[in-house]
């Protein structure tokens, strides 16, 4: 009998299961479904990404952060400064843009993650909002409140070009977006994402069997902010446009109710929980275009009070009633 | 290879003008099953954090097998074997006993910055945590989460940790604090199963278990030592007697003996 591995540890999965084919069908079959709203799924994909990243640290590693849009509209910044200097190959541009996210959160990180909790919340929302004044005033880099417009890249690996209907940026960002995916998958079920799942229990415990407490969490920052900046560089990609909005504080309070939305505590949290917010606000809007924060609002109390992990809790919940039912009947 | 594996020299530490540890002498030879004693608010849970490097110390000297380890941090006390257990479980309540254990473990041995590989795939460090859970007898409930075991159990877990640490100097405090009389004797055995290459201090209430675990040991009363040396001499103390046990607390000690 094989064992199950999440004995070892609870992110690590067997194989793919068919829960999990089918969600990745999905982006699939949203590219046939709705050919012209392909910006809009664009769009979808991205904030998926970013909530994703931000579910790395908040769900394993217990990083409670408002400012993680720094990350976000660092990459896109950078990526979009790199196509007007005249560099314009995607691939790398966006890699770029993560890394200088990265390099961000290797420099700030090992200052903010000696505190946690509501410092760490207050620090956070203030380097955020230091970040967006800081993008508003130096506007002859950022554009200042006109942004950045008119971006170009050359074809993706020389061969797709950027088309107005959008189906190379889609097809681009998801292959992003599952590429960091299989990375954050493999991450969370190593060593190291048990280690994080123990500082996220207990630091002071961690600390005291001899963990590199503060080095671990700044690694895992550190990718999660690489992440967070190819999010933003992909922005960047596929709208050719940066506005001050990448660096927003709302954006970091968003990510954290996508998470919330989407279920805390599985790295497909960030991903259901982004998309389900972008699509449920765009219907919203589409519904009643001043009062569609209530609709949003709603479905998040409904959400929190139904299940005590998100959409997620309520599938998984849902899944085990079924299964339990069936075997009941069939003895 | 004949100095001592922990000495502790002229130990002080105040809150404020509190002293709470005052000039305390502590040496204890390998191999040693030493029992550290007094009444409540003695001060041996704050001498415990100041060898483990817990709580700083104002003044004195600690030194682990000949190194002085004064100044370093616990986490370094603890790569150098200088391991403790908690009064109070402190330990990683979602996660299951195995990874609780696999968590200390993979510490020990320098596998937790792996980002690549699977957990499942560290066959050495699984194995020995499965030795552990064995020997601890916790290897029905490796699957269950620690928040959901008995706290005696939990207890276990406590220990099972320090042990994955490959700890040399061992700080028990209160191992059995909190544990149902019944299972108390589970924890002892395994105390009694560890080798004599592990240098053990050991805080305890309960004289019997004192009485049955302890080659010698020390008195600790308002942050000062008041008595030192092998159990039947320190307790015929009549200093002892009269700071820390009453004629009540002499009396379970007696009959301690009688039962080991």
């Amino acid at each position: 009998m094989s064992v199950d591995r999440a004995f070892y540890n609870a992110a690590e999965r067997n194989r793919f299961g068919l829960l999990e084919i089918l969600f990745w069908l999905c982006p699939i079959a949203a590219f046939f479904l709705f050919p012209t709203s392909l910006s809009f799924a664009t769009h979808v994909l991205i904030m998926a990404l970013f909530a994703m990243s931000l579910g790395l640290i908040l769900s394993f590693a217990g990083i409670v952060t408002l400012g993680h849009a720094a990350f976000f509209g660092l990459g896109a910044y950078v990526t979009a400064l790199l196509s007007l200097a005249g560099y314009q190959e995607p691939i790398t541009a966006t890699f770029l843009g993560g890394a200088a996210a990265a390099v961000l959160a290797l420099i700030i990180g090992p200052l903010l993650l000696r505190l946690t909790g509501l410092p760490l919340m207050m620090v956070t929302l203030a380097l955020g909002a230091v970040m967006f004044e800081a993008a508003n005033k130096l506007g002859w880099i950022t554009g200042g409140e006109n942004g950045l417009g008119d971006l170009r890249y050359q074809p993706v690996l020389g061969i797709f070009r950027w088309s107005i209907y959008g189906q190379t940026a889609y097809f681009y960002t998801l292959a992003w977006l599952f590429a960091l995916f299989l990375l954050t998958r493999s991450l969370v079920a190593s060593p190291f994402g048990l280690a994080l799942q123990g500082i996220r229990e207990n630091p002071l415990r961690m600390n005291l069997i001899g963990a590199p407490v503060t080095g671990h969490l700044v690694r895992v920052y550190t990718i999660s902010a690489f992440i967070a900046g190819i999010a933003g560089a992909l922005s960047a990609q596929a709208t050719g446009f940066v506005g001050l909005d990448v660096l927003s504080v709302d954006l970091s309070i968003n990510a954290l109710v996508m998470l919330v939305l989407g279920g805390v505590g599985n790295i497909y949290g960030g991903l259901v929980g982004g998309a389900l917010y972008i699509v449920l606000r765009n219907l919203a809007s589409d519904w009643n275009p001043y009062h569609w924060m209530f609709v949003i609002g709603a479905f998040l109390v409904v959400v929190v009070l139904l299940g005590q992990n998100g959409v997620i809790g309520i599938v998984e919940r849902l899944t085990s009633l079924i299964s339990g039912k069936r075997k009941e009947t069939s003895p | 290879m004949t100095e001592p594996a922990l000495v502790v020299r002229s130990l002080c530490k105040n809150y404020g003008g509190f002293a709470v540890t005052r000039n305390v002498d502590l040496e204890l030879p390998r191999g040693a099953r030493h029992a550290l004693i007094g009444p409540n608010g003695a001060g041996k849970t704050t001498l415990v954090g100041l060898i483990s490097g817990a709580i700083a110390a104002n003044s004195g000297t600690i030194e682990l097998f000949g190194r002085d380890i004064t100044t370093i941090s616990a986490a370094q006390r603890v790569k150098q074997g200088l391991v403790r257990t908690f009064q109070v479980n402190s330990l990683f309540p979602r996660l299951s006993v195995f990874q609780n254990i696999f968590l200390a473990c993979s510490e020990a041995r320098g596998i937790s910055q792996r980002m690549l590989g699977r957990t499942s795939g560290q066959k050495p460090i699984i194995g020995q945590v499965e030795a552990i859970l064995e020997l601890l007898g916790l290897s029905a409930d490796a699957g269950r989460p620690v928040a959901t075991i008995a706290y005696g159990r939990q207890r276990l877990v406590e220990l099972g940790i320090a042990l994955a640490l490959e700890p040399r100097v061992l700080l028990l405090d209160e191992p059995a604090a909190g544990v149902p009389s019944v299972e108390v004797p589970l924890l002892i055995n395994a105390i009694d199963r560890l080798g004599e290459d592990i240098t053990i201090l050991l805080i305890e209430h309960d004289m019997q278990i004192v009485q049955r675990f302890a080659r010698t040991m020390t008195v600790l009363a308002e942050g000062q030592v008041i008595a030192s040396g092998a159990p039947d001499v320190v307790m015929a103390s009549e200093q002892v007697r009269s700071v820390y046990l009453g004629k009540s607390g002499h009396q379970r000690f007696e009959s301690g003996k009688a039962h080991a």
